[in-house]
């Protein structure tokens, strides 16, 4: 006869190991700007793993578009090869399920290649304007 | 017995009181700090900040509604999230311009989501040139009238310094920012002249 509670008890301990080993072997943002401060292959086969565990983890779209945006603010803003950045970006704008969003980060891509800022207000605003 | 009852109501009111006064310094101390622009977003977003009381806190707020969806983290994010953003600040700018109808601020951050508010932003400050700047590339966005604004532009120097970053930018809009510019008086022809040959690269 098993006993009921050291079953329950392995199956928890097998449950929490499965986890845990998942996220030791997770690629996270982090991980995957350092992997960019290498090289273009290093950084897109990076990319992919990251957003590619998250859907066989079985993330659902709005969590892998937030992955997707989170991961994109952060390679902007590393200090890894401009083409680098740029490829990367592109790579995880391919990820993306909403059309709209791919379709911005396809431009911030574009801008960072083109080394500029693109059309945003040119002006500062004017501390106690009385407007 | 009438003793205790006053003295619970004036805790009751006292306690009213101070929850008033708190809720109210969230919001106004909510723009004070310096935060990331991904922390003010998602205030925003989530409804967690909305208009202090102050002007200085809604200049604040309405600053954010304004500059933040231009902003890389903005850009970058889900659809869904970037119309609640839009949403809040369309909300907050209904309710301000309802109490405030000549706070310009407002009714520029109301047309980013309804583009007839515009009309209303250009009555209340039409003069300003950071609002101007602001206008005329929403106004360009939504392929209306900005000639208005490229007019008030052209008028002070940081303006012209901005419509000839606009115009080397912007090449499908040069046609029309040239068009203005040649109905302008001589000495803001040459001025802008000059801003775009020391802006070129």
């Amino acid at each position: 006869m098993i006993n009921p509670i050291f079953t329950s008890m392995i199956a928890v301990s097998l449950l929490v190991g499965s986890v845990a080993a998942e996220d030791v072997f997770a690629v996270t943002t982090a991980d995957v700007v350092a992997a960019c401060a290498a090289d273009t292959d290093t950084c897109l086969a990076a990319v992919r793993a990251h957003l590619a565990a998250l859907k066989a983890r079985g993330a659902d779209a709005a969590t892998i578009d937030q992955a997707v945006a989170d991961l994109v603010v952060a390679l902007a803003s590393s200090s890894a090869a401009r083409d680098v950045v740029v490829a990367a970006i592109r790579e995880a704008a391919a990820f993306s399920s909403d059309t709209a969003q791919a379709a911005r980060i396809a431009e911030i891509a574009a801008t960072i290649a083109a080394g500029d800022v693109g059309a945003t207000a040119a002006i500062a605003e004017i501390p106690g304007s009385p407007a | 017995m009438a003793r205790h009852l006053s003295a619970a109501v004036l805790i009751a009111v006292s306690a009213a009181l101070l929850g008033f006064a708190l809720a109210n310094i969230r919001s106004e101390l909510a723009f004070w700090s310096s935060a990331p622009e991904a922390a003010r977003f998602a205030a925003i977003a989530s409804g967690t900040v909305t208009p202090g009381t102050s002007l200085f806190a809604k200049d604040r707020y309405f600053s954010d509604c304004l500059d933040l969806p231009d902003s890389l983290y903005a850009r970058a994010q889900p659809s869904d999230r970037r119309a609640a953003f839009l949403a809040a600040c369309a909300d907050a700018a209904r309710s301000v311009t309802a109490a405030m109808p000549t706070y310009a601020r407002a009714w520029l951050a109301l047309a980013l989501t309804d583009i007839d508010a515009l009309d209303q932003a250009r009555a209340t400050a039409p003069e300003v040139a950071w609002l101007a700047d602001r206008r005329l590339l929403l106004a360009l966005r939504h392929d209306t009238e900005p000639t208005r604004d490229i007019a008030v532009l052209l008028t002070s120097a940081a303006g012209t310094r901005a419509l000839a970053a606009h115009y080397l930018a912007m090449p499908e809009s040069r046609e029309l920012f040239l068009s203005v510019a040649e109905r302008a008086p001589l000495d803001q022809q040459r001025r802008f002249l000059s801003a775009i040959k020391a802006a070129a690269p």
